[in-house]
C-alpha cells in the first residue's frame, strides 16, 4: 500500500472526526432535560479561576440545598458548586478532579448521598456530564470509570463516548435550542418555579441509628474515592449528607454511608442527625419541597447555617469588601432580585 | 427470510455478531489491518484465523457442527477426487476398448455415488435434525407422558449453528460438483474451511460455489484502492438500506401485525406494500454489506440480487431475487429432478399416450417444481406458512409453466400490445404483487393473521385512516414516515438508474476530491443520524431531572 494512500485515508478521517464532532454533538440529552446541567457546569467552568474557597460537589442535595448566592450574600462564603442531578457514584471522583482543575478551595464539600444507593443500576444521567464537561484525559477516565462501576463493557461503553449512538433518533425534535444556552447561570436552582413555590407537608423527619446496606458497587465507588482523598495533600474534603423527610430505610442507608466515611479517617456531617438538624431550624411542613429537597425556604436556612459553619471551621474570610469579588455581588443580586421574596 | 436482524432494539452483547453490531464494525477494522499488515501469501490465512475467530465469538459451541460438516465433506471430496484419479490413471496406463473403460468409469462413479449418498444424508440430517427437531419436543413429551415418564424436553435446548443452512448448501454444492466432475477436489483442509465459513458470507450468503469463491481465495489478495473504496461504499450503502430503510419500516410493519385489532384493511394494505421495500432494503442491504466487506479483502462474492422488482414474470423474479439459493436449487435439485429417470418415463408415458401439449408439460413439471419449492419455502424457515409459502410457488410457477402459452394466444386474440412500456408495467406490478402475497404467507408469522388481514383489507377497507392519523399509530410516527418514504425514494431512484446502466460508484469517483469526500461524509452521516439501532433514547429516563 502507497504511504500517499494511507496519508489519504488518515486525512479523510480526520476531517470526519471535525466535521462530525460539532455536528453530531448536537444529538444529546434534549435541551428540556439538560439545560440545568448545562447552566450548572458552565456556570462552573466560567467562574474566575481559583477564586472559590469553598467547592461543593454533587447531585441535587447540593443544587436544591445550598444556593452559592444565599453563602455569599448573607456570610461572604465564596462558595462554586457543581452538581447535576442524580450524578452518578461512578463519575463522582472525576467531577472533583474536574471541578479542582480550575479552582483551589480550601476545602471541597461532597454529597454523601451520591454513594448512599440501594441498587447499582446505568444511570442515564452521566449523560449530562458528558455532554457538558470539557473533553479532556479526565474526561475519557470519568466515562471508563463509571462504565467499571456500572457493569458496562465493551461496545456497549461506545454510547457514552459517543452519545449520537444513544441519542441519534432525536433527529426529529432538535431545536435550536440545541444549539445554545438557555439559562443565565445565576439561576441555579430557581429555573423551576417550583423550588420558589412548593411545600410538601406530609412528613416529619424522623432520627434514627438502623443502618442499611448500600449496593455493592457504590460502596466500592465510595471506598475508591476516599481512598484517592487520602493521596491530595493540598486540600481539605468535608462530606455530608443533606437534611430529608425520608423514611428509615433510606436513612439507614445514609449512615451506613458515613460510618464508611469516618472509618476512613475523613469528616462527614449527616444533617439527618439530631444535633445537626435541630440548629437548622427547619420546619418540617413548610421547608420542604418534597421528601427528599427542600424548598427556597429551607435551602435558605440550610445554607445559612451550612456557610456559618463552614467559614468558622475552615476560617474562610468573608470577601464580600475585595474588589476581585465585585462580580460576585452583581450574580447574588440578580438571585436575590429572583428569590427575594420567597425568603422573606 | 433472509433478515440480517429481526428483533428491536440492537442488543449489544459480544456474542451478537450480525451486520449491524458495531463489534462486527470493530472486528472488521481490526481483521482489515492485520490482512493488510500481513505479507500477500498469508493473506488467505488472516482471513481463515479471522473467520474462525468470527465464528467463535459467535457461539464456541458451534465449533463441532461446523468442523463435522466441513470436514467430513472434505475428505469425501478428497476420497471421490483419488477415485476419479486412479480410474483415468488405469484408464491411461492400461490398453482398454470402450467398453471396459464405460465399465471402470461406472464402477467408479458407482464407488462415489456411495460416498455422495453418505455424506448426503450425514450433513441434510444435521440440517433437518436442526431445523425440525423442535416440532417432535411436543409429541416426544406427550408420548412419553403416557408411559408415565415426565419429560421436560424443550425446543430452546437444540443448539442452531450460525450460518448452518448457507454453510452446508455451500459445502454440498461442492460435493455434488466433485462427483459430476465439475471442479477438481481440494487439496488443502484449510483451503477448503476457509471456502465453507469465510466470515462476509456466513451469515447471509450468498451461496458462494467452490468453483468461484475457492479459487478467488486462492488467488493473491493485493491491496486495490478503488476495489477497497468501493467496498466501503458498498457497506455505507448497505447500511443505509438496512438501517434507514427497513429497520424504520420494520416498526411500522411488525406494529400493524402485532396490534392487528386496531388496523383496518387500507392499513394491511400500506403493510403490504411496504413490507415487500422492507425485505428487499432489508435482505439487499446485507448482501451489500457482505460484498462491500469481501471487496475490501480483495475477494469478490457473488451478486445476489439483480434489481427483482424489474422481473415480468415470477421465474425472472427468481432469477434476480436471492439469485445464489435460485440458482443453487436449480443446478443440485430441479434439473437432477427434472432428468431423472421417474421424470423421464412421465415424458414417454406422455409421448405414447399422445397427450396434449400443455398437459404433457404440466405432467413433466409438477414434480420437479413441487420438490424444489416445497424445499426453498422450508430452507427459509420451518413451519406451516413457509410450507404454504413453498407451495404457493410452486403452484404459481406450475400454472405459469402449464398455462403460459395458453395466455399468450389469449393476448393475441385480444390484441394485447405486449411490447410496450405501460403492459411492461404491469407486467413487473404483477410480479411484485405475487411476490407480496407470498411474503403475506410468511410475514404476519400465523396463517390465521394472514387470512384476517386478507379478509379486513376486502371487507373494512375504511381508506380515511390513511389520513386522520391513525397510520400513525403503530409505532412509526408522521416524522418516521416522511424521513422513510424520502429514503425508499433515494432508494428506488438509484435503483432505476442502475437499471439503466448508470454506475453510481464510478460516477461519484470521477468527482473532485471535496464532492467526492462531502458526498461519503454526508452518506455516513446519513446513516447514523438516521438509522435505526443502539439502545433506543428513552425521554422517560431523563424526567427527574426536573428535581
Amino acid at each position: 500500500m502507497k504511504k500517499s494512500l494511507v496519508l489519504k485515508c488518515i486525512i479523510f478521517v480526520i476531517i470526519g472526526i471535525l466535521v462530525a464532532y460539532p455536528i453530531l454533538r448536537v444529538f444529546g440529552v434534549s435541551n428540556e432535560y439538560s439545560e440545568h446541567a448545562e447552566m450548572m457546569i458552565n456556570g462552573y467552568y466560567e467562574s474566575k479561576e481559583d477564586s472559590a474557597d469553598v467547592v461543593i460537589v454533587g447531585n441535587s442535595h447540593v443544587y436544591r440545598y445550598f444556593q452559592c448566592a444565599f453563602a455569599w450574600k448573607e456570610c461572604g462564603l465564596a462558595a462554586n458548586s457543581w452538581s447535576t442531578s442524580d450524578l452518578p457514584f461512578g463519575a463522582i471522583r472525576n467531577v472533583v478532579i474536574e471541578a479542582l482543575k480550575t479552582q483551589s478551595p480550601k476545602v471541597v464539600i461532597i454529597d454523601a448521598t451520591v454513594f448512599a444507593n440501594k441498587k447499582d443500576v446505568t444511570n442515564n444521567k452521566i449523560y449530562l456530564l458528558t455532554q457538558n464537561m470539557h473533553i479532556s484525559k479526565n474526561y475519557f477516565e470519568m466515562i471508563e470509570n463509571y462504565c467499571d462501576y456500572s457493569n458496562v463493557k465493551w461496545t456497549d461503553k461506545l454510547q457514552y463516548y459517543f452519545p449520537v449512538i444513544q441519542f441519534h433518533d432525536r433527529w426529529n425534535d432538535i431545536s435550536i435550542d440545541d444549539f445554545e444556552q438557555t439559562m443565565p447561570s445565576y439561576l441555579n436552582s430557581c429555573y423551576q418555579e417550583k423550588f420558589l413555590t412548593s411545600v410538601y407537608a406530609g412528613e416529619e423527619h424522623v432520627y434514627t441509628d438502623m443502618t442499611d446496606p448500600i449496593a455493592p458497587q457504590s460502596e466500592r465507588a465510595l471506598k475508591d474515592m476516599l481512598e484517592w482523598c487520602k493521596q491530595q495533600d493540598d486540600v481539605e474534603f468535608l462530606f455530608y449528607v443533606a437534611p430529608v423527610l425520608e423514611r428509615e430505610e433510606r436513612q439507614g442507608r445514609f449512615n451506613l454511608t458515613c460510618d464508611i466515611i469516618e472509618e476512613n479517617g475523613f469528616k462527614v456531617i449527616n444533617f439527618n442527625e439530631k444535633e445537626w438538624y435541630e440548629p437548622l431550624d427547619l420546619d418540617d411542613s413548610t421547608d420542604y419541597q418534597d421528601i427528599n429537597h427542600t424548598n427556597i425556604k429551607g435551602s435558605y436556612k440550610f445554607t445559612k447555617y451550612f456557610a456559618n459553619y463552614l467559614m468558622e471551621e475552615y476560617d474562610i474570610p468573608d470577601r464580600r469588601n475585595e474588589e476581585d469579588y465585585a462580580s460576585w455581588n452583581e450574580a447574588s443580586d440578580k438571585y436575590y432580585d429572583i428569590v427575594g421574596d420567597y425568603i422573606k | 427470510m433472509g433478515q440480517c436482524r429481526q428483533t428491536l432494539p440492537l442488543t449489544w452483547e459480544i456474542k451478537d455478531m450480525t451486520f449491524v453490531e458495531l463489534n462486527f464494525l470493530i472486528f472488521i477494522a481490526a481483521t482489515i489491518l492485520v490482512f493488510y499488515i500481513c505479507p500477500v501469501k498469508f493473506r488467505w490465512l488472516v482471513l481463515l484465523a479471522s473467520s474462525i475467530a468470527f465464528y467463535g465469538i459467535a457461539g464456541i459451541k458451534f465449533f463441532p457442527f461446523i468442523f463435522v460438516t466441513s470436514f467430513s465433506v472434505f475428505l469425501a471430496g478428497r476420497g471421490m477426487g483419488h477415485i476419479y484419479e486412479k480410474t483415468e490413471n488405469t484408464i491411461a496406463e492400461g490398453e482398454f476398448d470402450r467398453k471396459e473403460k464405460k465399465a471402470l468409469k461406472d464402477a467408479a462413479k458407482k464407488k462415489c455415488k456411495k460416498i455422495l449418498v453418505l455424506l448426503l444424508i450425514l450433513n441434510v440430517g444435521i440440517l433437518a435434525v436442526i431445523k425440525f427437531t423442535k416440532f417432535a419436543v411436543g409429541p416426544l413429551n406427550s408420548i412419553f407422558g403416557k408411559f408415565g415418564v415426565e419429560t421436560h424436553f424443550n425446543a430452546a435446548w437444540i443448539i442452531v449453528p450460525l450460518g448452518i443452512s448457507y454453510y452446508t448448501f455451500s459445502s454440498l454444492s461442492y460435493l455434488l460438483d466433485v462427483y459430476w466432475k465439475r471442479v477438481s477436489y481440494e487439496k488443502n483442509y484449510a483451503r477448503f474451511l476457509l471456502y465453507a465459513i469465510y466470515f462476509p458470507h456466513i451469515l447471509q450468503g450468498p451461496i458462494e460455489r467452490y468453483g468461484r469463491l475457492g479459487q478467488r481465495l486462492k488467488q493473491e489478495l493485493r491491496f486495490d484502492y478503488d476495489r477497497f473504496c468501493k467496498g466501503m461504499q458498498l457497506i455505507v450503502w448497505g447500511f443505509f438500506k438496512k438501517l434507514v430503510i427497513a429497520d424504520r419500516l420494520d416498526i411500522f410493519i411488525s406494529g400493524v401485525y402485532s396490534d392487528y385489532k386496531h388496523a383496518s384493511g387500507a392499513i394491511f394494505l400500506v403493510a403490504f406494500f411496504l413490507d415487500i421495500v422492507y425485505i428487499y432494503a432489508d435482505f439487499s442491504g446485507c448482501m451489500d454489506i457482505a460484498r462491500g466487506v469481501s471487496q475490501m479483502f480483495g475477494v469478490e462474492l457473488d451478486l445476489n440480487f439483480d434489481h427483482p422488482f424489474s422481473a415480468k414474470s415470477v421465474t425472472e423474479f427468481w432469477r434476480k431475487w436471492h439469485m445464489s439459493l435460485g440458482g443453487w436449487f436449480k443446478d443440485y435439485v430441479y434439473y437432477p429432478i427434472s432428468t431423472s429417470d421417474l421424470v423421464k418415463n412421465i415424458g414417454k408415458f406422455c409421448k405414447k399416450k399422445e397427450l396434449p401439449d400443455f398437459l404433457a408439460r404440466s405432467l413433466v413439471t409438477v414434480i420437479p417444481v413441487t420438490v424444489t419449492w416445497v424445499l426453498t419455502g422450508l430452507w427459509h424457515g420451518t413451519g406451516k406458512t413457509y410450507l404454504a409459502w413453498g407451495i404457493y410457488y410452486a403452484f404459481m410457477i406450475f400454472m405459469s409453466v402449464t398455462f403460459g402459452d395458453s395466455m399468450k394466444a389469449l393476448g393475441n386474440k385480444l390484441k394485447i400490445k405486449t411490447d410496450t412500456w405501460s403492459f411492461g408495467v404491469f407486467q413487473m406490478v404483477r410480479t411484485t404483487c405475487i411476490f407480496g402475497i407470498g411474503r403475506l404467507l410468511t410475514r404476519p408469522g400465523e396463517l390465521w393473521l394472514t387470512k384476517y388481514a386478507v379478509i379486513k383489507t376486502f371487507t373494512n377497507f375504511k381508506p380515511w385512516t390513511l389520513f386522520d392519523d391513525t397510520l400513525y399509530q403503530f409505532g412509526l410516527d408522521d416524522k418516521g414516515f416522511r424521513l422513510a418514504i424520502v429514503a425508499v425514494l433515494v432508494f428506488g431512484l438509484i435503483s432505476i438508474l442502475q437499471l439503466r446502466g448508470v454506475s453510481i460508484r464510478d460516477s461519484i469517483g470521477r468527482q473532485n476530491i471535496v464532492f467526492r469526500w462531502a458526498f461519503y461524509l454526508l452518506a455516513i452521516f446519513a446513516v447514523i443520524i438516521f438509522g435505526i439501532y443502539g439502545p433506543a433514547y428513552d425521554a422517560a429516563s431523563f424526567v427527574y431531572m426536573a428535581y
